[in-house]
């Protein structure tokens, strides 16, 4: 279908259909979802790419498409995660009280999708976006918490509304709720204003600090489809936003002429390092491997907003980069987590052991997620931090550089205990008889991932000049690339040749590892502590607690976030009370007294 | 003086708020109250003079014409309506009281 | 003591009121209003000497802004009303309906009168409907005349009340319809509740009459019925 209007009303009535024959037949209704995906990320890509789409509206009232590079490069890239995790919907649902209402609320997500990225109407953006909201909103709580996702409302609700007002203030000042001649046309305070009010809807979509509390806990607690959608796919939503306010809207504020930068960008790219630094930091203490993941995605958030911030084009091609790298890689990641967890029903780290044995491919696909998250070459995750460490370097922020340096190096720490804990070591009793192979459906998404991990990190040419053509839509300089290399300020880098020596690398490892002598392998029991033989199976993970050295040296300074949040929930609890017990009583007279209070304060401005 | 009889109907209704503490008569005091804006409302729209007529216009008379203002009274005739369904609500709502306390007074019901 | 506070309390404000309404220059005096500055000149104009067609605009103007130009709010009136009537019928709603023992028994000059009453009620309530156009008020006291026929009915005769229920579905239909005209008017003109045609807006206010009429009638009755025991 190569028209957007079409396409929506597709995705919203196979959403009612889908819902319908979930009604009867559950598993049925989630297989639609796969299709549906499938269709919407075909034509988007299909006729998206080829600039091809059709933005005529007939038949839906008050919403206007246009097709701009941006809204393809983001609405392919998300309805692609949205396909890719729509595979592993038919396993899950039977785990869902409300099974017919999942794959309703997956396919409403996508239409919000569609409508969010391409029109041209910041109203209809609005709208869309509060669709994706709400319905995401009740995919949440099918996990396990409903808690968690009243903190998920309470941020959106925030970032909603900073949009809101960010959208009206702009249509106050310039007249029109066009996104593109608005937020040119803004200008004064009122564009600091918009400024200020986008990017906090972005960082409340993100989950960037300090506006970050509720990332962590979705996606730890949601169904591990939903989990994916959210990092692969709904927190770009907030670098969407984030890409309206940082490059769309002419930027503005006090401007530093020695670092070349608005003082405004110049907080962001502070307050995106202090998101990494803290995503980092939490990590690195997570027992729970989809919690670890849940910090990194917060951490790679820190690394979208620092790179945009930056506003050149290796900074910003390099933001557009890491949303790709880090979608596929961390829908990968959570995906393949959410494979291993539907067979062994945990994702605890100290109750995992041994996986490697039971499931080789999810491993695979696990390991290569990792490398790419942790932007160790040759994986797409690679490429973009060098791009942002380049944009970093060259605008000559050492502190940004150093929160940059030390998240990629703190993701080098964190990443690889899950595969370790996980994956390594050895196999627990329990799992030694019953663990398989996650289903062959579940796992063509996963490899496919995997593939696009390696693709992106070694001929990452097409990709780049796609966002080299979105520069010039956003007038920005365009990166200098060649067919293999990408030259930046400090030095040129060749992607396809560190691929070349780190497969050699490979081959030779696996040459050493074939010539020597074969490991055994040991059993749990087989092994003594304390000149005695142990007799209970207990695992002795060296991946548990394996930083608690570290965790000490940080261990009292990280809760002041949560103890604000905590303390400011109580307080709107409190204030709740407060009403309901002076007010509010039983006593109706008590109640009209207050009102007749208010009125007569407010005559009283008549009366002097 | 129909704005000081409208202002005096919302007072009457104001002060029965206050001091009943019966269901029925609260409900009678929301309806007094009600009567009270609806007038207030009215008046804000007359018009006083001679040829002033009220807001309905044939075709012989169209042009040179002054009506009194129609907006008010459209809005006072949704109001009418909602008020109604209001009072519905609450009379419904006295009599489940009346039904589980036996009593209209809001003190002999207690807590809860 | 109470009681005295209150009083004062009602008083100051009462006082307040017409004090502060009297001191402001944007609130005229009474009966000097000039509403031809404001929003109502244009509703007035457009009947007075519009470019609409005659026939499409109601003679009172007060109807033409109920249905016609505000139309839509109209809608929510309706809206509010059938929520109002829905709401008093799950309160009061029993499994087992029968009609509330009074504490009279009809006599021959109330169910002979009541029925004479309800032919001349039924009637006028009928005439005032079909005449909203003209009359003050639109069709909402028709069509509250029309609920108090069926209402005298109703307390004189025992074996009325089946008949109730039938009005409560004409007023679910009445409200159904309200939207259905609003839709045919988004189909031909773009516009919702779109006035293109004489025949709407007298579509419109039948359908508001029955409304109203069902409304009434299925509160009132749901007030009169008690549980069969």
């Amino acid at each position: 279908m190569a028209s957007l209007e079409l396409l929506l009303i597709f995705t919203l009535i196979s959403g009612v259909i889908a819902y319908l024959v979930g009604k009867v037949h559950p598993k049925t209704g989630s297989i639609l979802t796969i299709i549906v995906s499938g269709i919407v990320f075909a034509s988007l890509a299909y006729f998206g790419l080829n600039e091809q789409l059709l933005t005529k509206v007939s038949y839906l009232p008050y919403i206007s498409f246009i097709q701009t590079p941006l809204a393809i490069f983001f609405g392919v890239l998300v309805s692609f995660v949205f396909f890719m995790v729509s595979f592993f919907n038919p396993y899950f649902i039977d785990k869902y009280t409300y099974k017919a209402v999942y794959s309703l609320l997956y396919l409403l997500s996508l239409a919000g999708i569609i409508g969010i990225f391409f029109t041209d109407n910041f109203m209809t953006l609005f709208f869309f976006f509060e669709l994706v909201v709400w319905s995401s909103l009740f995919l949440i709580p099918l996990g396990r918490d409903e808690e968690v996702s009243v903190w998920y409302f309470g941020f959106s609700v925030f970032g909603s509304f900073a949009l809101l007002s960010a959208i009206l203030l702009m249509q106050s000042v310039t007249g029109t709720f066009d996104i593109t001649t608005g937020l040119q046309a803004v200008s004064g305070f009122n564009r600091l204003s918009v400024f200020i009010l986008l990017l906090i809807a972005a960082f409340a979509k993100l989950g960037a600090f300090p506006l970050h509390y509720w990332l962590p806990k979705v996606l730890t607690d949601s169904p591990d489809p939903v989990t994916s959608i959210f990092s692969g796919g709904l927190e770009k939503l907030g670098a969407f936003i984030a890409v309206l306010g940082l490059v769309k809207l002419v930027p503005t504020g006090f401007f530093i002429d020695v670092m070349d930068m608005y003082l405004t960008h110049y907080i962001l790219a502070i307050l995106g390092s202090l998101t990494i630094i803290g995503g980092t930091v939490m990590a690195i203490r997570q027992d729970d491997a989809k919690k670890l993941l849940a910090y990194s995605s917060m951490s790679n958030g820190g690394y979208i907003i620092v790179a945009l911030s930056l506003g050149s084009s290796a900074g910003i091609s390099g933001g557009l980069y890491h949303i790709i790298a880090h979608a596929i890689a961390s829908t990968a990641a959570f995906l393949a987590i959410g494979a291993v967890a539907r067979q062994t029903n945990t994702t605890k780290m100290s109750e995992l052991g041994g996986m490697l044995h039971k499931m080789p491919i999810t491993y695979m696909v696990y390991l290569i997620a990792i490398i790419s998250m942790a932007g160790i070459p040759p994986m797409g995750g690679f490429i973009s931090k060098w791009l942002i460490f380049q944009g970093v370097i060259n605008k000559g922020l050492i502190l940004v550089a150093a929160a940059t340096f030390f998240g990629s190096i703190g993701s080098f720490l964190y990443v690889f205990r899950p595969l370790a804990a996980l994956f390594l070591g050895q196999e627990l009793p329990q799992f030694k008889e019953t663990i398989k192979e996650a289903p062959i459906v579940m796992l063509i998404p996963m490899v496919i991932l995997s593939l696009l991990n390696i693709v992106t990190g070694v001929y990452p040419t097409n990709i780049l000049a796609y966002i080299n053509t979105l520069l010039v839509d956003l007038n920005i300089v365009q990166l200098d690339i060649t067919r293999w290399t990408i030259v930046g300020t400090n030095g040129t880098l060749n992607p396809a040749l560190i691929a070349v020596m780190f497969a050699l690398g490979v081959f030779i490892a696996f040459i050493i590892f074939i010539s020597l002598k074969k490991s055994r392998k040991v059993e749990l029991m087989d092994t003594y502590t304390a000149a005695n033989f142990i007799y209970t199976e207990e695992l002795l993970h060296y991946s548990v607690d394996f930083y608690a050295p570290i965790e000490r040296l940080y261990e009292p300074y990280i809760h002041f976030m949560k103890k604000f949040y905590q303390a400011l929930a109580n307080k709107v609890r409190e204030v709740g009370a407060l009403v309901k017990y002076y007010i509010f009583t039983s006593k109706p007279e008590v109640a009209t007294f207050f009102i007749m209070l208010v009125i007569a304060i407010l005559l009283w401005g008549d009366l002097v | 003086m129909l704005l000081y009889a409208s202002v005096l109907l919302i007072v009457i209704g104001l002060y029965g708020l206050l001091t009943n503490r019966n269901v029925i008569k609260i409900i009678l005091s929301l309806n007094v109250l009600e009567i009270g804006l609806n007038i207030f409302i009215i008046t804000v729209g007359f018009l006083d003079l001679e040829e002033a007529i009220a807001p309905i216009i044939t075709l012989q008379q169209r042009a040179s014409v002054i009506v009194v203002d129609p907006l008010p009274q459209a809005l006072v005739l949704t109001a009418i309506v909602i008020g109604v369904g209001t009072t519905a609500i609450g009379l419904s709502l006295a009599k489940k009281m009346y039904d589980k306390y036996h009593t209209f007074n809001l003190d002999e019901m207690g807590e809860e | 003591m109470k009681k005295i506070l209150a009083f004062i309390f009602a008083i100051t404000l009462g006082v307040m009121i017409i004090l502060s309404l009297s001191n402001n220059e944007l609130f005229t005096d009474f009966g000097d209003t000039n509403h031809y500055d404001g929003i109502s000149s244009g509703y007035i104009t457009s009947e007075v000497g519009g470019d609409e067609e005659p026939a499409l605009v109601p003679v009172n103007i007060v109807t033409g802004i109920l249905v016609d130009y505000r139309g839509f709010d109209t809608l929510g009136e309706v809206t509010v009303l059938f929520v109002s009537s829905i709401g008093v019928a799950l309160l009061l709603g029993v499994a087992s309906p029968k009609r509330i023992n009074l504490n009279f028994k009809p006599n021959f000059m109330l169910s002979v009168g009541s029925r004479a009453l309800f032919g001349v009620m039924f009637l006028t309530g009928i005439y005032i409907v079909l005449h909203a156009k003209t009359s003050p008020g639109g069709s909402f006291p028709g069509g509250a005349m029309i609920a108090s026929s069926i209402l005298i009915l109703y307390l004189s005769n025992d074996t009325f009340r089946t008949d109730v229920s039938k009005f409560k579905l004409g007023k679910s239909l009445a409200a159904s319809g309200f939207v259905l005209v609003g839709l045919i008017g988004l189909l031909f003109t773009g516009e919702f509740l779109a006035n293109f045609h004489p025949f709407i807006m007298d579509t419109i206010l039948v359908l508001i009459a029955i409304d109203v009429a069902g409304g009434i009638v299925g509160i009132i009755d749901n007030f009169l019925t008690e549980e069969r025991v």
